[in-house]
């Protein structure tokens, strides 16, 4: 069975180098950026399956990293993550990335799993 | 003309005026119900980080764990860096819940003394996810310490924080604003510094009917510095408590100075 490959991109580097770690320890190839500027140089270094994208991120939104990384990457695919759950963040979340495709934070990790492997 | 209304005309004019000061509260209070949904939001959002960062610290002690139980060494050392994550982000968790409290009792006195600098360092604070969200740093400059003023605390916050999402608007490419306030006889002068960008336009569309009503309530008066590059805001030492003495006494206005 093919090896996923994620990309966590999210300002709070505690949460997700925890979450790459936790991936990893379940057979997921993860890697993480805690910038948007870093995520870009790693996906122009290799190939993932599928970002995990942070909705609200300092000086870009998770929405306007997923549009260059799709430029960057065609064919990969992202999941949202988020601390709002506002009901404007749910839509314009959903809208983007699919409401099946949008996490509240806390996260739990078993429903990541699923939805990455759903993804890829 | 007489130097003082006789008692009928007094109580009228203080009457109208206290309808005028409610009207005033009244529109005041929907700017300032808008700003407290988005600090508590901006609030929340910051809490549900902390909540994540431990949920994850936790859920990979508990992996560790069952990886132990089935054999593998445990790693003490990332055991103990974990344990540490989750007790700083506690502290951080009680700093946010701390501020969050103190943000919800600015509502409590309509009029109080607040020392200026510590004041505009707590706004500073609560805003910091939203100030970071444009990529600005913002940062509070005084060489006057402390600087007492009796004012509106809610409204006072409200209006900082619509001067400061005006500022960014104009910040310089350096992304940086500096709050300077500073005593300046017979009242306090902040200045929003860092607005680079600043072209006469900037004024065609603020202050407007929101931040106007702010600054009628706290007696402020603003000004775009297009030359200086800033934002200048005069408050006054003391704002009026009409209902209490200013109206009924007849005495002259304590509002504030023009703006230099």
């Amino acid at each position: 069975m093919k090896t996923l490959s994620v990309l966590l991109v999210d300002d709070e580097e505690d949460l997700v180098t925890t979450l790459a770690e936790r991936l990893v320890m379940r057979g997921i190839e993860a890697k993480w950026a805690s910038t948007p500027e870093a995520a870009f140089e790693m996906l122009n270094q290799q190939r993932f399956d599928v970002g995990v994208l942070d909705i609200k991120l300092p000086r870009a939104s998770g929405i306007e990293i997923k549009r260059k990384m799709e430029s960057m990457a065609p064919g990969m695919k992202f999941i949202f993550m988020t601390g709002h759950g506002s009901e404007k963040d749910f839509e314009r979340g959903s809208a983007e990335a699919g409401a099946s495709n949008y996490l509240l934070k806390p996260v739990d990790i078993e429903l990541l799993l699923t939805k990455i492997r759903e993804m890829a | 003309m007489a130097d003082t209304l006789p008692k009928t005309d007094s109580l009228q004019a203080k009457g109208i005026l206290e309808r005028a000061e409610d009207s005033l509260l009244d529109s005041a209070a929907s700017a300032g119900l808008r700003f407290f949904g988005r600090m508590s939001a901006s609030i929340s959002h910051e809490l549900k980080n902390t909540l994540s960062i431990m949920n994850e610290s936790a859920g990979l002690i508990e992996d560790l764990a069952l990886l132990a139980e089935r054999g593998k060494t445990l790693d003490a050392s990332r055991v103990k860096s974990l344990g540490a994550t989750i007790q700083r982000q506690i502290q951080r968790t009680d700093q946010i819940i701390r501020n969050m409290n103190r943000f919800s009792h600015t509502v409590d006195e309509p009029f109080k003394e607040v020392e200026l600098v510590d004041f505009l360092e707590f706004i500073l604070t609560v805003s910091r996810r939203l100030t970071a969200a444009k990529g600005v740093a913002v940062a509070v400059h005084s060489r006057d310490r402390p600087i007492a003023v009796v004012t509106r605390p809610f409204f006072l916050h409200c209006l900082l924080w619509r001067l400061l999402e005006f500022g960014m608007q104009w910040v310089g490419k350096a992304k940086e604003l500096t709050v300077t306030p500073a005593k300046k006889q017979p009242g306090i002068v902040i200045r929003l510094l860092g607005v680079e960008t600043l072209t006469p336009e900037a004024g065609r569309d603020f202050p407007a009917p929101p931040e106007r009503t702010l600054l009628a309530l706290l007696e402020a008066q603003f000004k775009i510095d297009v030359e200086e590059k800033a934002l200048v805001l005069v408050l006054p030492q003391r704002v009026s408590d009409g209902r209490q003495e200013e109206y009924a006494s007849n005495t002259p206005s304590k509002g504030a100075t023009p703006c230099p």
